[in-house]
């Protein structure tokens, strides 16, 4: 136990800890040019331990800040001087771990997804970037819609999955995360597979460096309570949910990016660009909104540098698309974090801290600040 | 006989390449087209070389020109375009803007300037031209080989840029210099008198009541009467041709002849026209403005001031040509209604002349070579001029840098080139300060030498184009370029102003140990500016996180620059407690302090040679090399140094 104390109140650990971050700061970055960002974020950032050359085991980055979270509690607690002189160091570093708990909350309860509109379009579902889900509903429902969705993820090829509410089920036979759809030349050819835009084959890809790219596939077998079975093709890329009659009912079937209901309903108005004369350096890019928040609607206008915040969601300008007869497709990048004002606390309390820190060093001329 | 050629292709190139933007590859056209155009070759030969020259060109200068997509000076852009070319700010000693005003006003006494820089020797082989030994070629040594460079750029410019050899850029870099260069040239031709407008048809010059003279008319001259012309040819319509008078067959000819000469320099990139249409700001070139038929009353004034300023130029007139000169500036301001933007072009130009930059540069070099002697004798006066000479540098240097703050109405760092201006000048006023503290020449030694290294470096920015270049949507914010991005090269300048010290630190303790006191200064220096670079390296790269959660919605992404700012502080934090827990030495402080130098310029400059995430911006040539070269001297400096340094302390 004492060596355990020793161990996590060493200096020693520190400096470790702070040169492996520095090595994996490195290797990361180096990494993404190959590979990416997601990819090394992924691998070295957001991971616990990495391989490397895939046998040699090495600390990932948040064992470390782990390990330098508990280094720096420990020393707060028994080593730390209390007193006037020290106010600098105890500052500094009660706002770095305020920084690795920020951190560590963003990491364990934010929600990244996006919302993609075309003028006049309105909508209270975000998409998310990576997660796919396959979501089923019935057909004819106008304004609300009752659907039961699987996470995508759990489409391991033998398992089952129940959608007990539409008397069905689902065989997963292949599943892809990045898949190349198919169809036969031949448009009156029948092969008895079940998909909207009448594809007939998938085959896996090697997946995307950023994983928003992949476009997943599945081929599954529908199997209803009265024993009979049908192959289905789902395609992440299908422009149409599939149909299946069952009982009198039309049910659709689809794959696509996992859902997230927003507490407003979002429409977009217009979108503007505008870019410096003769050339195209973009000057700015606007979307103008109508927020209706349970009834009560507002006018808002979301910029690049100027989100749209409500209620632990923030709403940004992240990117558009033209479309014909001057028509602009807008995307908004939506976060949903609990923790966001953690870092700029930190990070106001740290500053302070080195200031105060240095200045007193400088003040009594001690040698090595 | 060489004017039969000059002529062949200027008008080839005029009518087979369209304007392109310098740079833009893509548009490299067939060079077969070049052949079809001999039959007006004969009436370009008699363009006017002008033997009068004006020498002041004081107005000329102010005038606007858009160019990637920022009004600036016509002195501005002449500097840009001569160092495009070129790869220098003036010709043989004839400022930028008097070789512009040659080449748009009288252009033929510009074919035999060698304003074309070829950078590699192979380029001029394979166009079969006599290598030069100042890699600088006139048009005229490069007119045979017009067809050639074609067919070569055209064949380059299919490749993916990443496929393309040094001496395939170097084709398309000439071959679009060339097309710019004629593009220029051209741009003022409807001011001339031309051969293609000399009418003989007496009914005709008295149809379109233009004035009887000896020389040709100029374009601009049948432009304005282009209602007279409309009226002759428009009964044409309803008339077999073997029906027209001789009368309608010259109007016939006179305005097949206009439409072509309008259409022919249609997308020009030298824009001097502005025009205000739904509250956007388009620019026109001179030809743009007839192609699309601008014929309203202020567009006709803006022309035919243009017209006259020409004509006042080749006429030799200066108070002619600075009245016309001022009556279109005044024109332009009007319709843009912007009295910023247009003061700014005065100040462009009066920051221009200031030179305030290059003048700081040598000054800081001229203070670093007085402050070594300072160091060396003991005599007071060396110490003192150097402490004068690095004052002034510094007035000089924060002059320059809010005369572009001003101009730009922007804070000190808008692009790398910026980020130079400013970490140097921190870098100085640390150096004052450790003066000013210690007294003990160490200040005005590092501080010069920091000052004069980043200010020679940041000149190669220069050398790529527009340093005050518009800037893009993204960065579009005065708070957070003046929070993150002052903070963070604050923090570069501490760490790389610890990294001097070092050095500084290292020879004095190889070289004479014995001087515990100054040493013990010299390292208390050193930490002041270490913990300096830590607190603004945490600060900037945090507030870099905020304006990243404020942009995108998140705070951390891992993007390369971003792990760059946090290397520093890490690498710094590890020196303070490695140091703290008595595990290195002085000896190994002062080597961690130039590794810190390091990794400032790999997080300054190296991530954007990995051309990934957000802060890829200014890709420079070159710069790979130059960093390797930097990081291998600094290492070997510590490999040699430290060790020494450590014997002698403990022997000596």
């Amino acid at each position: 136990m004492k060596h355990l104390f020793a161990f996590f109140l060493s200096l020693r650990l520190t400096v470790v800890c702070l040169l492996l971050l520095c090595v994996l700061t490195v290797v990361g970055t180096l990494y993404q040019v190959d590979y990416g960002l997601y990819t090394a974020q992924q691998r070295f950032f957001d991971s616990w331990i990495v391989l490397f050359f895939g046998v040699i085991p090495f600390p990932g980055t948040q064992l470390v800040l782990l390990f330098l979270f508990i280094n720096l509690f420990a020393n707060m607690m028994l080593r730390f001087q209390y007193g006037a002189k020290q106010s600098g160091i105890i500052m500094i570093h009660l706002g770095l771990m305020l920084l690795l708990a920020g951190g560590w909350v963003t990491r364990q309860f934010g929600q990244e997804m996006f919302l993609t509109l075309q003028e006049g379009e309105g909508s209270n579902l975000a998409s998310d970037y990576h997660d796919w889900e396959i979501a089923l509903w019935r057909e004819g429902q106008t304004r609300m819609r009752d659907v039961v969705a699987i996470d995508a993820d759990y489409a391991k090829p033998g398992r089952v999955l129940p959608f007990e509410e539409f008397g069905l089920r689902l065989v997963v036979e292949e599943f892809h995360r990045h898949a190349r759809a198919f169809r036969s030349t031949d448009p009156n050819a029948d092969f008895g597979i079940l998909n909207s835009t009448r594809l007939i084959r998938l085959d896996p890809a090697r997946p995307h460096w950023e994983p928003q790219e992949n476009v997943p596939g599945g081929m599954f077998l529908i199997q209803t309570a009265d024993g009979q079975s049908q192959p289905l093709l789902l395609f992440g890329g299908d422009q149409a949910p599939t149909i299946f009659e069952h009982n009198g009912e039309e049910i659709a079937l689809s794959l696509r990016r996992k859902r997230y209901q927003l507490p407003m309903n979002i429409l977009l108005l217009n979108f503007e660009k505008t870019f410096h004369p003769n050339s195209d350096i973009p000057r700015s890019f606007a979307s103008a909104i109508e927020v209706d928040l349970q009834g009560v609607t507002r006018d808002v206008l979301i910029e690049m540098n100027r989100p749209f915040r409500y209620q632990g969601y923030t709403f940004y300008q992240a990117s558009y698309a033209d479309l014909d007869h001057g028509q602009h497709l807008s995307t908004f990048a939506i976060v949903l974090n609990y923790g966001r004002v953690i870092p700029y606390l930190a990070t106001a309390i740290t500053f302070v801290g080195l200031s105060v820190h240095f200045l007193i060093a400088l003040y009594t001329r001690r040698r090595d600040l | 006989m060489m004017r039969f050629w000059y002529g062949l292709f200027i008008i080839a190139c005029g009518l087979s390449v369209p304007a392109t933007l310098a740079y833009n590859y893509e548009a490299v056209e067939d060079p077969a087209v070049v052949a079809d155009t001999i039959a007006e070759m004969d009436e370009m030969a008699e363009s006017v070389v002008s033997q009068l020259r004006l020498d002041d060109l004081t107005e000329f200068r102010r005038l606007p020109v858009l160019h990637n997509g920022r009004k600036m000076p016509m002195q501005t852009y002449a500097r840009l375009l001569l160092v495009q070319l070129s790869g220098r700010t003036s010709y043989e000693g004839e400022p930028a803007e008097s070789w512009l005003a040659r080449l748009i006003l009288d252009p033929v006494s510009t074919l035999d300037d060698r304003v074309f820089l070829i950078n590699h020797p192979e380029v001029a082989q394979a166009l079969n031209i006599p290598v030069d030994e100042n890699r600088r070629y006139s048009f005229t040594d490069l007119h045979g080989a017009m067809g050639r460079l074609g067919n070569l750029a055209q064949r380059a410019a299919r490749l993916e840029s990443d496929d393309r050899s040094q001496v395939e850029n170097e084709l398309l870099r000439l071959y679009a210099n060339q097309v710019l260069y004629l593009d220029i040239y051209h741009s003022f031709e409807f001011a001339r008198p031309h051969p293609a407008f000399a009418i003989e048809h007496d009914e005709l010059i008295q149809a379109l009541d233009l004035p009887r003279q000896d020389r040709p008319y100029r374009f601009f001259d049948i432009f304005v009467r282009a209602g007279s012309l409309q009226s002759l040819i428009e009964p044409l319509a309803t008339k077999q041709p073997d029906q027209w008078s001789d009368l309608e067959h010259a109007a016939y000819a006179l305005s097949s002849r206009m439409y072509d000469w309008s259409q022919r320099h249609q997308e020009s990139t030298f824009v001097m026209i502005p025009l205000m249409s739904h509250g956007e700001e388009t620019w026109l070139s001179a030809w743009d403005s007839f192609a699309l038929g601008f014929r309203d009353a202020t567009s006709l004034e803006i022309l035919n001031a243009l017209a006259e300023m020409a004509e006042a130029y080749q006429a030799g007139q200066q108070l002619d040509f600075d009245m016309a000169a001022r009556h279109f500036r005044r024109l332009v301001a009007e319709r843009l209604d912007d009295d910023r933007g247009m003061a700014n072009l005065d100040r462009e130009v009066r920051f221009n002349d200031l030179n305030a930059l290059h003048r700081a540069t040598w000054l800081y070099g001229w203070a670093f070579f007085v402050s070594l002697f300072a160091l060396m004798g003991r005599s007071r006066w060396p110490y003192s001029i150097s402490l004068l000479l690095l004052a002034l540098a510094f007035v000089l240097h924060s002059t320059g840098m809010i005369m572009r703050m001003v101009i730009m109405g922007r804070p000190p760092m808008t692009n790398l080139y910026a980020t130079f201006i400013f970490v140097s000048w921190v870098c100085v006023i640390l150096g004052l300060f450790v003066e000013l503290f210690q007294r003990n020449r160490m200040g005005v030694l590092t501080g010069s030498l920091s000052g004069v290294l980043l200010l020679m470096f940041s000149r190669r920015f220069e050398m790529e184009g527009d340093t005050m270049g518009a800037v893009v949507a993204v960065l579009d914010s005065n708070f957070w370029l003046s929070t993150h991005v002052t903070t963070i090269t604050a923090g570069y300048a501490g760490c790389l102003l610890a990294g001097v010290i070092g050095h500084v630190w290292l020879l004095q303790a190889a070289i004479n140990p014995m001087r515990t006191e100054r040493l013990r200064s010299i390292y208390y220096a050193m930490m002041a500016m270490l913990g300096f670079g830590l607190t603004f390296s945490f600060l900037g790269t945090m507030l870099g996180g905020v304006w990243a959660d404020q942009s995108w919605g998140r705070f951390w992404g891992w993007d390369p620059k971003e792990n760059g700012a946090l290397l520093i502080v890490l690498w710094t934090a590890v020196l303070y407690h490695a140091r703290l827990g008595r595990m290195i030495g002085d000896v190994a402080m002062a080597a961690g302090t130039i590794v810190g130098a390091i990794i400032v310029m790999m997080a300054w400059l190296g991530v954007n040679l990995l051309g990934v995430g957000l802060h890829s911006y200014g890709f420079t040539s070159g710069l790979a090399t130059n960093l390797f070269a930097y990081t291998a001297f600094e290492l070997l400096f510590i490999a040699i140094l430290a060790p020494l340094a450590k014997w002698r302390m403990v022997n000596v």
